[in-house]
């Protein structure tokens, strides 16, 4: 898991641990928050280059990310990370580039980098209202932009409101794909309720606007797009993930109308 | 479709989407611009057919986000997730989930079809609108240095 200099017995570590560990610091948190693979990997090659490294080799794919390291003296360093977990957060995203950055520009020594990571990922940009109804104006612009009513549009900004607050308390232990179904079937249940009730009228675009909240659909396009730029790997693994996300929405939703087929 | 709602809506959606992702406030304008210029293009070019209205789009939109970021000095993403976002086939995929649902396997492949049309499309776009912006920038580099 996470490893840092300030958790290593007294010894201090070699100096060429010391740049791959920092460099890998950075690139996984760029892969956490989102970033693209090529740039995880120019990342790291960049920031050990920039130590005085000379010979760097990156690998990286969605949850891994492999690296070497060879300083003039000769000293040897590999290291690996595993990814678990990925989410859109482009804030931190820029900030790491920002570190990146001023790590290579030697503007920010190489024992200041944790704290600074750690300031970074503890800033929070907007307060939680704001991101509750970031979900619902995303799940309300987009019930109107396929189509639906303002009436679809209110429905759709309230099932995303449930979302996000399932998004926040769905405990992190629950598996991601049991996740996604659960998050889709209360989703459904949510969007035929309140056309049951009369405040929505059409149950496919409040379902639609909805979608948009858990669909993986920037990943298909990120993973053709991957596949297009030659990270075979990293497409492949990306579009499998995302193909098989967009099964377990449809398992949710159609778990949803069947319970409630009387209503539909 | 009315076009005035449905710009205002795509508007609002991107600008949910870009807080849901965290961008830093100071882009927010830009990246819910991104999802204007998206839609705009998608929708002066609907006739072109799925293809190549959404690789219109998506060039674009690609074009706009490495302009401005390196204007405002910061990842492509960070403008490039939320607005390519308004081009994401969320529409065709339910349908053909639903279609599927029902059993009529011809709309569900029909309709899969075209969501594959649109992904590619997303992709060519971007693809080539970095293409064409890493070229025009080594000219640009070259016509400095000899100068």
């Amino acid at each position: 898991m996470q490893t840092s200099f300030s958790q290593l017995p007294q010894r201090e570590a070699p100096l060429a641990d010391q740049i791959l560990c920092a460099a890998l610091d950075i690139g996984e948190h760029i892969l956490r928050s989102g970033g693209e693979i090529h740039r995880v990997e120019d990342t790291i090659e960049r920031i050990c280059t920039a130590f005085g490294a000379c010979y760097v080799e990156v690998f990286s794919i969605p949850s891994l990310i492999m690296a070497s390291v060879r300083l003039e003296d000769g000293s040897l360093s590999y290291q690996m990370r595993r990814i678990y977990h990925t989410e859109n957060n482009l804030y931190l995203l820029e900030e790491m580039n920002k570190l990146s950055r001023r790590l290579c520009d030697g503007t920010l020594p190489l024992s200041e980098l944790r704290p600074a990571i750690e300031k970074a990922k503890s800033a929070r940009p907007y307060p939680l209202w704001l991101l509750y109804l970031a979900s619902a104006l995303g799940a309300g612009g987009f019930a109107v932009f396929f189509g639906g009513t303002w009436r679809d549009a209110i429905s759709g900004a309230l099932v995303g409101l449930l979302l996000y607050l399932l998004q926040r308390h769905i405990p992190p232990f629950v598996n991601p794909m049991i996740n996604t179904v659960i998050r889709s079937f209360l989703a459904g249940i949510g969007g035929i309720l309140l056309v049951y009730i009369g405040l929505g009228q059409n149950t496919d675009k409040i379902m639609i606007g909805t979608i948009m909240l858990l669909i993986p659909g920037l990943e298909l396009s990120t993973a053709v797009r991957d596949m297009l730029g030659g990270d075979l790997l990293t497409g492949s693994l990306r579009f499998l993930q995302s193909v098989l996300c967009a099964l377990m929405i449809a398992f949710g939703f159609a778990l949803a109308i069947f319970s409630l087929s009387s209503l539909v | 479709m009315p076009f005035f709602s449905t710009l205002l809506a795509t508007l609002i959606g991107s600008l949910g989407f870009a807080l849901l992702f965290s961008v830093k406030p100071n882009k927010l304008l830009y990246a819910v611009l991104g999802g204007g210029i998206a839609f705009l293009v998608y929708y002066l070019t609907q006739q072109a057919g799925c293809f190549f209205s959404n690789m219109l789009a998506s060039l674009a939109t690609t074009l706009w986000c490495e302009i401005i970021s390196r204007v405002k000095k910061a990842p492509v993403v960070t403008f490039l997730k939320p607005s390519i976002l308004v081009l994401v086939p969320g529409g065709s995929l339910y349908y053909t989930v639903s279609a599927l649902l029902n059993k009529t396997y011809d709309v569900a492949t029909a309709r899969l079809i075209e969501t594959a049309e649109a992904c590619l499309g997303i992709a060519a776009g971007v693809l080539l609108a970095s293409l064409l912006f890493t070229v025009l920038l080594s000219f640009g580099k070259k016509a400095k240095s000899t100068n």
